[in-house]
């Protein structure tokens, strides 16, 4: 199953290739009918999931090719989900054809290529969540990262090419220190399987284990982003086409938070128990950095993705809280932050696309034209600052009470986002959405047609859910993440252990 | 009525067999392990009173409300919001744990920014609204940091749990420190929701909404959340003193800080806005003094008599055609005889005239306030001198808006009474604030205290750690005296501010005159506002922008554009793939993945 989840979408890419270009409708409807396919199939897939499972479900494994040198290491096209991933492989499942149905707005031109570039990114962002060998999740993350670059490069801005750039360089970066830490990981252990690399990885030496963490982490940090790490985001989020930005801010980006769950914490919770505190406080100050950073833009679509700096912050301290608590509302919130942020992008692509402009100011009392654009931007705002009942309470709660477990204090800096979210979101739509109409263009704006409430309700839906009922969401990752913290538990043991040893030594 | 021989309280109303042991669970919905966060319903003797304030008077302000909304272009959204509020509001009394209380909490909170900023198209409600929901998120930060605080000593958020656990940790010093941070935290969060001092700035300008929304969300329920709150908590707090104290000074600035202010006021709303915030203050005055049943009291006579007064003042500007300042009306009760007689009744309540239901609510926070010690003499001082304020600005408001002369041009307006849909609320709330001190006789009277016994299970056991079971009675001839005291500055003053302004505004002229600074000095609410502006808005602004301009875009991403420049020539080159051909792409990828492959053979 998990096969054909992850290469359909690759196999529309290839249908659509055969179509001409011309022929832009049925282009769409193949795109489209994939990505629901997929869809389709990811919802199952999480009905299905037992999340009281601490194992990897739905395994499938083939031979792929070997790596030759002391061992000889087999590299397995080995995909299965378990309670860290499913979350993300569902998400990523459902939002695709949202995007795709989302880009019949704004995406005219060479429409072929950038429905192809969509499905090959989707088939690399699955693959990602789904890869149970180290090797084969390098390749997807590079599968899934190549398309962005395109989109933004191609349909992207005026100041595309710069972005590009900028985005291109800290890929880069970043995944030249994620292969150098790959290959020698897989060395060392001589595996690739990721769950022999999670059992063999605590049997390295400690330095060789903190060194690994650093590579990962440094890899990870720039895809999340972390501060100091985020200022390609910005650049990137308001260059990169509406549906773009959704994916990136929807799914891309969490790659760089599962990747740091995973191989961070999960693969060296000994090196993660002693940099948490780094990770929690680079996670703090980001949420009121970010903060700051969207209170003082007035391109709405950069506000929106300073903003994006503000939730993974939250994200990153919840999940280096290393508490049971912590780490689930981390995960939660990184599918809320996929919902919030994306239904944001949205709504901002479809008054661009009416108004093509971003600034704030040239906005202002638009509820009066279009009182259903403005219902679902409120509601997209409140979820984003985590009114209870949605979707965002559920994640930051149980993040600031994990971090309050951990460190009373980064968890009273991350509570300042509770306030600064509220300054520059609520403002950002009082200046945008309330007031009276100063620009006559926005008197007569249509509101939003049936495509573009489709598009939102889904979401909306989720949000709702996701707030009123987090079981269902939240109970899926129990079987992992009780895992997990067994094993920061045993990491924590031993490091205690170890001090104790050496003050006695001395 | 039923008098129990076992505990010596006298009930006025039987709780009936259902109700026993004083609570029954409702529903329980959803667990969140770990968290303890059980989103269940608790309905006891204090959700039952906050129950009917809601239900009872939401009822008559929605029923007012289809005359005073009649023709406004969002009416179904207006009573959609009206009733997601009474949906919150319920919530927020209603749950049995702090977690389902903060869902309703905020959820009030949200209903409150939409009405506020119900008629967004004049801007400036818009703004009122975001004010609102950001300065009840700074309390809302630290409610949920008291909170975590609190999970970390109880292992739940139960009030149940909370309540009978806490008499544990009495003799544990670590934990009385973190019970007291925990206690302030939650307070602060009352502050925003109930507009004391520091947080008090928003709530005058909520007045910016409809009014019946000012009558219902920022006078007789939402806004004594914080009161409830604490109500609900009291063996927490009343384990932590200190923090009472700290309750019960900021209640009397508060009260204070609100009565000067509306001293001077010009619009009728504003008035009513800055005396909610002193009532308000009243109530943590109460709280302060561990006179948890009191604080409840003045809560429901002051929903009834300053329901009315919004409501009548709703009424009026309705009459007067959207008018507000007090300086364009005069002479209006020969127009509208209804809403000036229920006025009245209201001002009387507010003002404390004797017999009078906020005389009585009233007159019982000063006296227990008095009796709490050293400091509560200093607090009932403050106090009285706050309710000599409030004296004389309710009778100075009823003198300006209903009596003198004619001060609007009669040929561009004319007042009218208001339909039967609106002046039909306003009377049975008269009723009830003439009559609500019947709820809650003083001591003296030998009466039963029908609040107070009916809350007895509630409160008994914080008064119990309190009073370590033996609470100083005052004497009764005290109490006279302090009946007759309050009785009497009451009258003084209310007959003071009347006459003062019967004739006109020339009143306020004089004292600009004489006093110009201290007048402008508490016209302007003691000019905390614009000094928050000056002091904090400000520099956060200027804060924000160094962020944005020097640091991130100077500093930070400096040094990557350096690392670009060196970049460019490259990026250049690659330009030159990028010619948009898909086969083109895939030849590169495929080379790529091969020069990989190759690489790693080699290695």
């Amino acid at each position: 199953m998990l096969t054909l989840l992850v290469f359909l979408p690759l196999v529309g890419a290839l249908l659509c290739l055969l179509v001409p270009s011309s022929n832009r409708a049925l282009l769409r409807m193949v795109a489209l009918g994939t990505s629901v396919v997929v869809a389709a199939m990811g919802v199952v897939l999480f009905a299905r999931f037992d999340g009281a499972s601490a194992e990897a479900q739905y395994v499938a494994s083939a031979a792929w090719f070997t790596l030759p040198g002391a061992g000889a290491i087999p590299i397995r096209m080995l995909l299965g989900v378990d309670g860290l991933s499913i979350l993300m492989a569902a998400l990523t499942a459902v939002l695709m054809p949202i995007v795709i149905l989302s880009s019949w707005g704004h995406i005219g031109e060479r429409v072929k290529e950038f429905l192809v570039w969509m499905l090959v990114m989707e088939t690399g962002m699955l693959g990602v969540f789904l890869a149970l060998d180290l090797v084969l999740f390098y390749f997807f993350w590079e599968v899934s990262l190549v398309p962005l670059y395109f989109i933004v490069g191609i349909w992207g801005g005026e100041k595309r090419l710069y972005a590009t750039v900028k985005f291109f360089l800290y890929t880069l970066a970043g995944s030249l220190v994620m292969l150098v830490g790959v290959i020698w990981l897989v060395y060392a252990a001589g595996t690739a399987d990721i769950a022999a690399l999670t059992a063999r990885a605590s049997a390295l030496p400690s330095e060789t284990q903190g060194l690994l963490f650093g590579a990962f982490a440094l890899a990870f940090a720039i895809k999340v982003p972390l501060l100091p790490f985020h200022t390609w985001l910005a650049d990137a989020h308001t260059e990169a086409p509406t549906s773009g930005s959704v994916v990136l801010a929807g799914v891309l980006l969490k790659m760089g938070t599962y990747g740091l769950l995973r191989f961070g914490i999960g693969m060296f919770p000994t090196a993660a128990v002693a940099w948490a505190p780094l990770f929690m406080g680079l996670g703090a100050v980001g949420i009121v950095y970010g903060a700051l950073l969207a209170m003082a833009q007035n391109d709405v679509k950069r506000l929106i993705a300073c903003s994006s700096v503000s939730h993974l912050g939250y994200v990153v301290l919840g999940m280096f809280a290393l508490t049971q608590v912590g780490l689930r509302g981390s995960v939660i919130q990184m599918v809320n932050h996929g919902l919030s942020t994306g239904l944001l992008f949205l709504l901002i692509g479809m008054i661009y696309e009416r108004r093509h402009t971003r600034a704030i100011d040239q906005f202002g009392g638009i509820a009066q034209s279009m009182p259903v654009f403005a219902f679902f931007f409120v509601f997209a705002v409140l979820s984003s600052v985590a009114l209870p009942g949605l979707n965002g309470f559920v994640g930051e709660y149980m993040i600031l009470l994990g971090t309050f477990q951990a460190s009373p204090f980064w968890a009273s800096i991350g509570v300042l986002g509770v306030i600064l979210g509220a300054v520059y979101l609520l403002s950002a739509t009082r200046r945008l959405i309330f007031g009276p109409i100063v620009h006559a263009a926005n008197a007569k704006l249509a509101d939003l047609n049936a495509r573009e409430i489709g598009l939102c309700v889904p979401v909306v839906v989720l949000c709702v859910w996701i707030g009123v009922a987090p079981n269902l969401f939240l109970g899926k990752l129990d079987g992992s993440i009780d895992a997990l913290a067994e094993r920061l538990d045993d990491a924590r043991v031993a490091a205690a252990e170890a001090q104790a040893d050496e003050v006695a030594a001395r | 009525m039923k008098h129990d021989r076992r505990t010596g309280t006298t009930h006025i109303w039987d709780a009936g067999p259902n109700l026993q042991p004083d609570e029954c669970q409702f529903v329980a919905m959803d667990r969140e392990e770990d968290s303890g966060y059980l989103l269940s319903m608790v309905f006891d003797r204090l959700s039952s009173v906050m129950a009917l304030v809601i239900t009872g008077v939401g009822f008559l302000i929605h029923v007012y409300s289809t005359g005073y909304m009649k023709g406004d272009p969002g009416y179904a959204k207006y009573f959609a919001y009206l009733n997601l509020f009474v949906f919150a509001m319920l919530m927020l009394v209603l749950s049995s744990n702090l977690l389902g209380l903060f869902v309703g909490w905020e959820g009030v909170g949200l209903c409150s920014y939409l009405l506020i900023g119900f008629w967004y198209t004049k801007g400036w409600p818009a703004e009122a609204g975001q004010k609102a929901f950001v300065v009840n998120r700074i309390g809302d930060a630290c409610f949920l940091i008291g909170s975590f605080l609190l999970v970390s000593l109880f292992d739940s958020l139960d009030f149940a749990t909370m309540v009978t656990g806490v008499e544990g940790l009495l003799n544990d010093p670590a934990a009385t420190a973190k019970l007291t941070a925990a206690c302030l935290l939650l307070f602060g969060g009352a502050c925003g929701k109930s507009a004391q001092f520091p947080l008090l700035t928003w709530l005058p300008d909520a007045m910016a909404g409809p009014t019946p929304v000012s009558a219902l969300i920022h006078a007789a329920t939402m806004v004594t959340a914080g009161v409830y709150l604490i109500v609900r908590l009291n063996p927490l707090y009343a384990a932590v003193p200190t923090v009472l104290v700290v309750i019960g000074g900021v209640g009397a600035l508060t009260a204070l800080i609100g009565a000067s202010t509306a001293l001077l006021q010009r619009d009728i709303k504003k008035v009513l806005a800055y005396s909610t915030v002193s009532q308000l203050g009243y109530m943590f005055l109460a709280l302060g003094s561990g006179a948890f049943a009191s604080a409840i009291f003045h809560l429901v006579t002051h929903a009834f008599f300053k329901g009315l007064l919004f409501l009548g003042s709703g009424s009026v500007i309705h009459g007067m055609h959207d008018e507000q300042d007090m300086y364009k009306m005069g002479g209006l009760k020969r127009h509208m005889p209804r809403t000036y007689l229920t006025f009245l009744a209201g001002a009387a309540a507010l003002s404390g005239l004797p017999l009078t239901s906020g005389f009585f609510s009233k007159d019982e926070i000063l006296a227990h306030t008095l009796n709490s010690g050293l400091i509560g003499v200093a607090l009932w001082l403050v106090g009285i001198v706050a309710a000599a304020l409030t004296a004389f600005y309710t009778w100075r408001m009823v003198a300006l808006t209903f009596h003198g002369r004619e001060r609007f041009d009669p040929e561009a307006v004319h007042p009218h009474e208001s339909p039967t849909s609106m002046t039909t609320p306003l009377m049975v709330l008269a009723v009830l604030s003439l009559g609500g001190g019947l709820l809650g006789l003083p001591v003296v009277f030998h009466l039963p205290h029908g609040i107070a016994s009916w809350l007895e299970p509630v409160t008994a056991p914080g008064l119990a750690i309190l009073h370590h079971g033996g609470e100083q009675h005052m004497s009764h001839a005290l109490e006279w005296v302090l009946l007759a005291l309050g009785s009497g500055i009451a009258l003084y003053f209310a007959h003071k501010g009347f006459h003062a302004y019967v004739g006109g505004t020339e009143h306020d002229e004089r004292l600009y005159r004489a006093r110009p600074g201290a007048a402008s000095f508490l016209r302007d609410a003691w000019r905390i506002d614009s000094t928050y502006g000056r002091r904090i808005v400000q520099p956060l602004k200027l804060f924000s922008f160094l962020i944005a301009t020097l640091v991130d875009q100077f500093v930070i991403d400096g040094a990557v554009n350096g690392v670009a420049v060196v970049a460019r020539k490259t990026g250049g080159r690659l330009r030159a793939l990028t010619d948009g051909s898909v086969k083109n792409y895939a030849l590169w990828m495929g080379a790529g993945t091969a020069v990989l492959l190759v690489a790693w053979r080699v290695f």
